[in-house]
């Protein structure tokens, strides 16, 4: 079915040029739904790059891309918006910039490092509470590149948006405040380097907005991380004084879960947009306050309409091919392959998707061999800028072509720029090239995919306003 | 590029068609704490660690050894003949507890990791990690919800084996 769809789709693709990042058409063989406001605002909008940029409202936050806060580890194509957090029902808040933005995870991670260095953010952290008083919380979060995150969830009040940051507000959300020198001892199964500190990490926090409200829902079933017989080891741990421990697996009630504050707001609940202008080939200084702004809800007021945007349906059933993302169709290959998935899926295993990802700083997608595209190391690096076309097709039937571009990764790097519309990387290198096509065979659409179009994410179970598809989904 | 993508899908059929299935429900005490590198009784320690089933397949060449837990991710270890681990594949929502699966081996990829981040200071860290040592070659990749990744000591790949088939 999926291979009869993908026939049909690229025989009737033509994709349009665009700038910069931009450029793309659509071959909707499903509804895309939506209604809302088309994507204007009677006031403050911006039209740089093609986009309609959204700029002012209760519900809009400053999305900017610079070098970051730590001048010793410069950061590049990494979006940073400002968060107020405040002690639960208390006007005692602290204001804190360069929070990077995150579509890829979920819930607000602040070093506690971070604090004192805004006003009266020593305060704040002093004051602020674990959600659970009596059996202390704390979370480890591990990465890829075999660092991690720890610290206590503590209750706080977020707030985002609007004049002084304070346009919408999220009760009481359990946060992660990490990299904590007064914390519980790392627990020896909470594995690798950790490193969430600001001199460590080069920001001051990060807040995931992706398609899910609870840390857990990456499960894949309601009752993630709630029963102690199917949670994860080595995530969510219960304290005793300065010593914490999963065995056994704690449960972990969904209002004591690391949560994304999105999903708590009292309308504007249903995901979030990015609005960020087309960067040129060759990439800019980065995107100055003003230029780029992320939009809180879909549908939900005059300013944040689907318009005419395609969605691609994320499914939340893991038993579902998939699941976890959409299909990625590049030179005439599906990526992940469709019956790998299958076969990987008859054998119990999980399978894998292609996504969009504001938390990776390029496109990472296939291997050398794969893309035909030359690497140096762990990016691409051609001699000569390459424009490239795939499609994006999703469980449901919708798809979207992309057009996007790829320049030689150390040639960027010797500006002094920040913000880089063609960055990529493999997401495999050396001998054997390639694993298997489900295992490195995807495409990771990182920020470059969201310089000059307006990316909608929104989230699972969290009910839409009237003629807006449900969550979760991705829509561009 | 086309026929390499061929030839391995065909790998995978065929261990598929070979493969005989045994269901295992064994507790057996713990022993080594190694995994990769270690004996097959250490298979037996990951599964009482992750509180997780087992099955066994075997198909001449090796057996494997697949670990579903309960929290999704699946773990398959790779026993040559002589009853040493010499590969393992893992796939899923979490990360797999890698010092647990790699054993011996963790130190060797924990310094890789650490100079693909000194290396790499502007790729993102979650961004898919290469290691390609003399002693140990893994890939690991993915993201929140969808995690895959495969180690393998190359010097203890039985003959005929194709690296390739640890997945």
């Amino acid at each position: 079915m999926r291979n009869i769809v993908f026939v049909i789709l690229i025989s009737a693709l033509s994709l349009a040029g665009g700038c910069g990042g931009g450029g793309s058409s659509s071959t909707s063989s499903g509804s895309t739904g939506g209604t809302g406001g088309g994507g204007t605002t009677p006031g403050g909008t911006s039209t740089a790059g093609g986009n309609t940029i959204v700029t002012s409202g209760n519900n809009v936050a400053p999305l900017i891309v610079d070098a970051g806060p730590v001048p010793a580890l410069p950061t590049s194509n990494v979006p940073y918006t400002t968060v107020v957090v405040c002690v639960p029902g208390k006007t005692n808040c602290v204001t804190i910039d360069h929070v990077s933005v995150d579509t890829g995870s979920t819930g607000l991670r602040i070093p506690a490092t971070a604090f004192p260095l805004f006003t009266n953010g020593a305060t704040v952290l002093a004051a602020l509470q674990n959600v659970n008083p009596s059996a202390p919380v704390a979370e480890c979060v591990q990465f890829l590149d075999n660092t991690f995150f720890w610290g206590t969830v503590k209750s706080a009040d977020v707030k985002m948006g609007g004049s002084s940051n304070t346009g919408e507000l999220a009760s009481s959300v359990p946060i992660h405040v990490v990299g904590d020198p007064s914390a519980p001892t790392v627990p020896v199964d909470c594995t690798g380097t950790e490193e969430d500190t600001v001199s460590t990490l080069g920001e001051n926090g990060r807040i995931g907005v992706g398609n899910f409200q609870y840390d857990c829902d990456a499960l894949g079933f309601t009752n993630g991380c709630t029963a102690s017989s199917t949670a994860p080891p080595g995530v969510y741990y219960t304290c005793t004084g300065s010593t914490c421990s999963d065995s056994p697996v704690p449960a972990v009630p969904l209002n004591e879960q690391v949560r994304n504050p999105v999903s708590l707001f009292a309308t504007d609940n249903n995901g979030v947009i990015f609005e960020l202008p087309a960067v040129p080939i060759g990439g800019q200084t980065g995107i100055a306050a003003g230029q780029g702004s992320m939009v809180f809800g879909i549908g939900t007021q005059s300013n944040n309409g689907l318009g005419s945007a395609v969605v691609l349906t994320l499914d939340s059933n893991p038993n579902d091919p998939a699941w976890s993302g959409f299909t990625t169709v590049y030179n005439g290959v599906s990526y992940p392959n469709a019956a790998e998935n299958t076969t990987l899926l008859a054998n119990g295993s999980y399978t894998f998707g292609s996504f969009l990802d504001s938390g990776s700083n390029g496109f990472f997608f296939l291997d050398q061999p794969q893309s035909g595209i030359p690497n140096c190391g762990d990016w691409y690096c051609p001699s000569a800028a390459e424009t490239l076309t795939a499609v994006n097709e999703a469980t449901g039937g919708n798809s979207h072509g992309v057009q996007f571009s790829i320049s030689n990764a150390n040639t960027l790097f010797n500006t002094n720029f920040t913000a880089f519309s063609d960055l990529a990387g493999p997401n495999t290198t050396g001998t054997p090239n390639s694993v298997t096509q489900a295992e490195d065979g995807y495409f990771d659409w990182g920020l470059p995919f969201f310089y000059g179009r307006n990316v909608y994410t929104a989230i699972w179970n969290v009910t839409p306003p009237s003629g807006v598809p449900a969550g979760p989904f991705w829509a561009y | 590029m086309e026929v390499k993508i061929r030839r391995r899908r065909q790998a995978a059929t065929q261990m598929i068609l070979l493969a005989g299935i045994v269901l295992s429900s064994l507790f057996l005490p713990i022993g080594a704490a190694a995994t990769l590198g270690g004996n097959v009784t250490s298979v037996e320690t990951d599964q009482q660690q992750m509180k997780a089933k087992r099955a066994v397949q075997s198909n001449g060449k090796y057996s494997v050894h697949e670990i579903t837990t309960p929290y999704g991710t699946v773990v398959r270890e790779y026993v040559s003949p002589d009853g040493k681990v010499f590969g393992v594949a893992w796939r899923g929502p979490f990360l797999p507890d890698f010092q647990q699966l790699l054993g011996n081996y963790y130190a060797t990829f924990a310094q890789a990791a650490q100079q693909a981040r000194a290396a790499q200071a502007r790729r993102s860290r979650n961004a898919p990690l290469t290691v390609e040592q003399p002693e140990l070659v893994m890939h690991s990749a993915g993201h929140a919800r969808a995690y895959a990744g495969q180690a393998y000591v190359p010097g203890m790949i039985p003959q005929g084996v194709d690296a390739q088939e640890i997945r």
